[in-house]
């Protein structure tokens, strides 16, 4: 019987399934094109995972205005009309502003707190608040360091010399670092200067850190407990219950000899508390410019465009109530920041040194 | 939502004709696996964080006729297993988590010869990120006695599917107490460690401000009279609702060698 003319015709080994002209069975050719599908939507789904990042600028600022509202303790410490400021900046948001316009809007309302605390980080420009403020430092290294003998470096951040052979000096660029160190090295120093007449300590470019290396400073300069400021945090209703800090005297130091703070505009957050601690110690005063405005403690905050931002959650009451933040720490002698520094003379160290003299 | 699980169950082991194998004496074993993990937490980012990490567990497996024993562990700690950074669509990534889970479970069958299983479970599991800003890192501590409904489907002499339901009933959460970290906490977090955590938590119920539940499947084979194949698959869900809410899916892929004791 003759076969069909649409079949194949059929070799001994007929049960074998025919071969194309490349060689390949059937059963390998569909099974190359699987993977090869297979791969082609492997890239597919891959490559198309890998799209372009586009945010709402409207709904970004939302969200950063509502979690300001949320967690900022600034709002209600310097009375601040964020409602009406959100509104107002609000009706500037346009999709189609470049990244470098968005940014500069963000900045401008954040501005409105006018808060060191408060900082934006993008990936292309930083906010850092008080290089918006106006404020003018009143101390130059290489000046003072004109009236130092005996300079040693203890840390990163603390420094320490004589003035007149009979005047002791610390410098504290801030109140970052190791607690237990620190305060081991405030007790090595006080040690050193127990038999001065009397003490200057450098906070004018202090930018903070950690309030126990303030608190551990504070202590070496009064032999009895003192109530130093009470701290609340935001809560989602308001603010939570008030947690005392006190002045605990250091068990081993007690400096009695009279103390002169030198403060500026750039004494910030840490630097801050330790100015309301001083002005409640007798033998204490501080000569300079008033500190910075921001005491309580800051935070960060995501966006949602991946931005982060920083802001005040903590507020700080001084003992009798009274809120710095806006304000900053007055000093008991005021010396313009644009006084400090003249014909080579630090003006705001010789007038504590007068004070001591 | 359950019966109609139990009815595909039933209908699927119908399906299915076989001897059954009720016995596997105790067997421990070791593996590791995947996870895929997506979480939102909004007392620490408005971002959705999605990402994987590889985590290495233990286990134990016993079953009889009427009982069936389970434990596993599963951790991925960054100094033990790799955990990939978790990301978000804003491309910002959360390199440093924690992810430890511990289980314990116990079912028993109901009714007579029954592949149909109820029980309970006691499990605790954690998880700990640090986000990349200032003071940035949550987690969540939860504590659970829960439900389990399971139905074990035959499939050989040597291997079976137990797809199970779990539900926590009771929970102790541990959330981060407040939206942010004074430096008192910070303090006590930086003294004490992780353990200074445990102070902060909640009792809770289900669907007052939290709420959660677990599908597995377990696939056991049997390769040899003393070694065991397990492998599971599974969804995780939970959402706690303070400070603020916090969403969390995960899908756990498990694969163990188990040894029969």
């Amino acid at each position: 019987m003759n076969q069909k003319t649409e079949e194949r015709p059929m070799n001994l080994t007929e049960d074998r399934p025919p071969r194309n002209t490349s060689g390949l069975t059937e059963d390998r050719l569909h099974k190359r094109l699987n993977i090869s599908f297979l791969v082609v939507f492997l890239l597919l789904l891959f490559g198309c995972s890998r799209e372009t990042f586009v945010y709402d600028k409207a709904a970004t600022f939302d969200e950063l205005h509502q979690s300001i509202a949320k967690y900022s303790a600034s709002i209600e410490s310097r009375q601040i009309a964020w409602d009406e400021i959100g509104d107002k900046y609000r009706t500037e948001v346009a999709e189609n502003l470049n990244e470098t316009a968005y940014f500069a809007l963000l900045q401008e309302m954040l501005l409105e707190f006018r808060d060191p605390h408060v900082w934006m980080f993008a990936p292309f420009d930083t906010l850092y608040s008080i290089e918006h403020l106006g404020y003018t430092k009143n101390y130059v290294e290489s000046v003072t360091a004109r009236y130092l003998t005996q300079v040693e470096q203890h840390s990163p951040q603390i420094q320490s010399g004589m003035i007149n052979d009979s005047i002791g000096y610390l410098f504290c660029a801030d109140f970052k670092g190791d607690v237990a160190a620190n305060n081991e090295i405030y007790r090595q120093v006080f040690t050193k200067f127990s038999d001065t007449k009397g003490l200057i300590i450098d906070l004018r470019v202090n930018d903070g850190g950690s309030v126990y290396n303030a608190q551990n400073l504070l202590a070496k300069l009064t032999n009895e407990q003192r109530l130093w400021h009470t701290t609340q945090n935001r809560t989602l209703t308001g603010f939570d219950e008030k947690y005392e800090w006190y002045i605990e005297p250091d068990p081993e130091i007690y400096y009695a000899q009279p103390v002169v703070v030198l403060n500026g505009r750039f004494t910030i957050s840490a630097g801050e508390r330790f100015a309301v601690g001083a002005t409640l110690l007798e033998n204490v005063t501080i000569v300079g410019d008033t500190t910075a405005n921001t005491q309580g403690s800051v935070m960060g905050r995501e966006m949602l465009n991946g931005w982060t931002y920083t802001l005040t959650f903590e507020k700080c009451l001084a003992p009798d109530g009274m809120n710095y933040a806006g304000i900053g720490v007055p000093p008991d002698y005021f010396i313009a920041a644009e006084n400090a520094i003249l014909g080579g003379q630090d003006l705001i160290l010789e007038r504590g040194l007068e004070l001591l003299e | 939502m359950i019966k109609h699980l139990l009815i595909i169950l039933l209908l699927t082991n119908a399906l299915i004709a076989s001897a059954q194998t009720d016995n596997f004496p105790l067997s421990l074993g070791i593996g590791g696996g995947i996870d895929l993990i997506k979480n939102t937490d909004l007392s620490a980012s408005p971002l959705t964080y999605e990402g994987m990490g590889l985590p290495v567990g233990i286990n134990g497996f016993q079953a009889n006729g009427q009982w069936i024993n389970q434990f596993e562990i599963q951790l991925i700690i960054p100094f033990l297993t790799n955990n990939y950074p978790l990301r978000s669509k804003a491309d910002t990534q959360l390199k440093d988590w924690t992810k430890v889970s511990v289980k314990y479970q116990l079912l028993r069958s109901v009714g007579e010869n029954s592949n149909s299983y109820l029980g309970g479970a006691v499990q605790s599991s954690f998880f700990f990120r640090e986000y990349d800003f200032l003071d940035g890192l949550s987690w969540e501590f939860q504590n659970s006695l829960n439900v389990q409904l399971a139905h074990k489907v035959n499939i050989s002499d040597n291997s079976f599917l137990l797809p199970q339901l779990s539900k926590p009933v009771l929970t102790y959460i541990n959330r981060k107490p407040s939206l942010t970290f004074d430096e008192v906490f910070l303090d006590d977090f930086n003294e004490n460690g992780a353990a200074s955590l445990l102070k902060y938590g909640q009792w809770k119920l289900p669907f007052f401000n939290w709420s959660a539940f677990e599908f597995d499947v377990l696939y056991h084979l049997k390769l040899s009279e003393k070694l065991n194949l397990q492998g599971k698959v599974g969804f995780n869900y939970y959402r706690i609702n303070f400070p603020e809410k916090v969403t969390h899916l995960n899908v756990p892929i498990r694969c163990y060698l188990n040894y029969q004791l």
